[in-house]
């Protein structure tokens, strides 16, 4: 990595701000807390294992998709940019990137430590240190990404994620059990008494919504200048 | 000179304390009822919510009408609180982002009657999608068994709704200066998740179950005769003073976020000018 790059990536991440970077390492942060607390109080192991798989496969997913919706709307100098050959999407996926890499690098930490510590879900092998977070997270993500641009508000784009997480989480039995809603259900992989087809099947699916949402995300942002008038934060 | 020149001298701009903050409470309510992300995110959590009711065995036509409205309620607050908080958490800051901190400072209108002015103004706009969409769901309801439903359904967003949407706005106005609006997003949904909806059975120290929840299972259970699903599993069933003092303590740690803030943003006002 050369040093202007460096220089570079330090610079957005100062423009991302601190609210977003710390939104996105806080999750993992309190998941492990969590962990421990659960550890030290003498809390069953399958408690335990339940519970890392809660905080790598849901919780951790939610904390980066808002941290990275959170960056659009808050650069002060985006008109300027504008006015520059610099192309402002390439600048906002490079934002969303670094936020996004943050968090799954930290995720990946947590699933390793907890494999490594025998504090895992039944039935996840080591696919599951990626597989368990990567297509929520990468669903979650885009998803927020495009409803703030669209919507050009931060607080849209988390409202409806987290609502839309949430509601996975409550109506979760009926999206398990029907054939078309499964292929979005955020939570397949932690779901038990599932085949292995019908898990890669939801986990595929949902990278492919995923990059589609990205990709709609790139199509809006041809026009920057609609970002303009949104919300502050 | 007014007297010289033979005019009435222009009337001082003495408004009281209640005026102005009344002054800015319009303006912020104004601001957030026009912004569209008020209006979709919390119709959208409602529409979701009411897509599929819970209990599944919750039947419009087979359940007494109070315990069917009180459980409607309960049903309401599972997502319609995060909307809210969601939308309100970018208030706070608002002035001071735009860099308006010094030109707000300047105009008579001081930092505490400007805070509860932002604070009723902006809740009560952020409610109005709220009272909305529980009007639509009463008017259904009121198809389905009577006009009969209106009366508990006022009464039950009064009891059940409201206190809790006034804690959750609170927070959402107070905690977000401290911590930032993104981290307080998540950490909205992180306790709405952990501290109402997951009940002692599943092994985690929670909230869920005692008068602490602000999701309204207890004037559900005691006022109305929904179901205690959480408290159930402690073996509780609400009493009245059960479900007056989970209101009170909502409503007291509400007005407890207001007024601390309030003095803070007053002495960093003071600090400012000295």
């Amino acid at each position: 990595m050369s040093a202007s790059f460096r220089d570079r990536l330090g610079l957005e991440a100062r423009i991302a701000g601190p609210a977003a970077l710390i939104t996105t390492l806080a999750a993992p942060a309190a998941g492990a807390l969590l962990l421990a607390i659960l550890d030290a109080t003498g809390k069953p192991p399958a408690d335990l294992d339940r519970t890392a798989g809660d905080i790598v496969g849901a919780l951790c997913p939610l904390g980066v998709a808002i941290a990275a919706s959170s960056i659009v709307g808050r650069d002060r100098g985006a008109e300027l940019v504008m006015t520059t050959p610099a192309s402002y999407r390439r600048v906002l996926f490079l934002r969303a990137g670094l936020v996004f890499v943050l968090g799954a690098a930290a995720t990946f930490i947590i699933a390793g430590a907890c494999y490594a510590l025998g504090g895992w879900p039944s039935g996840q092998g080591a696919a599951g240190l990626i597989m368990l977070w990567a297509p929520p997270m990468a669903w979650l993500t885009a998803l927020g990404l495009l409803v703030a641009v669209t919507m050009r508000s931060p607080a849209a784009a988390s409202g409806l994620v987290g609502g839309i997480w949430l509601a996975q989480v409550l109506l979760g039995h009926d999206m398990k059990h029907n054939a078309v809603l499964r292929g979005q259900y955020l939570f397949i992989t932690l779901a038990d008494g599932f085949p292995g087809r019908d898990v890669a099947i939801t986990q595929t699916a949902l990278l492919a919504a995923g990059v589609t949402a990205a990709a709609a995300t790139g199509l809006l942002l041809a026009r920057p200048e609609r970002l303009l008038a949104g919300d502050a934060s | 000179m007014t007297a010289i020149l033979g005019r009435p001298a222009a009337p001082a701009v003495r408004h009281r304390w209640q005026e102005r903050m009344l002054g800015a409470a319009r303006y912020e309510y104004l601001m957030q009822v026009r912004r569209p992300a008020v209006w979709l995110v919390v119709l959208a959590l409602t529409g979701l919510r009411a897509s599929r009711p819970w209990p599944a065995s919750l039947s419009i036509s087979g359940t007494a009408l109070r315990p069917l409205v009180g459980d409607w309620a309960i049903d309401f607050m599972m997502l319609a609180p995060i909307g809210v908080g969601v939308v309100l958490a970018d208030r706070g800051r608002r002035e001071s982002q735009l860099g308006l901190g010094d030109l707000l400072g300047s105009v008579p209108n001081g930092p505490g009657s400007r805070w509860w002015g932002k604070a009723a103004g902006a809740t009560a706009a952020t409610l109005t999608p709220v009272a909305c969409a529980w009007a639509v769901l009463l008017g259904y309801l009121a198809t389905q068994r009577g006009a009969a439903v209106i009366p508990a359904g006022i009464a039950a967003f009064a009891a059940v709704i409201l206190p809790g949407m006034l804690f959750v706005a609170a927070m959402s106005l107070a905690v977000p200066l401290l911590i930032g609006a993104p981290l307080y997003r998540l950490g909205l949904i992180g306790y709405w998740f952990w501290g109402n909806l997951v009940g002692p059975r599943y092994g985690i120290p929670t909230l869920s179950g005692t008068p602490l929840e602000a999701i309204g299972e207890y004037p559900s259970g005691a006022w109305f005769g929904g179901q205690m699903f959480d408290a159930a599993d402690k073996g509780i069933h609400a009493t009245t003073a059960d479900a007056a003092l989970s209101i009170a303590v909502l409503l007291a740690a509400a007005l407890a976020a207001l007024a601390i803030t309030h003095l803070v943003l007053s002495k960093l006002a003071e600090r400012s000018m000295s």
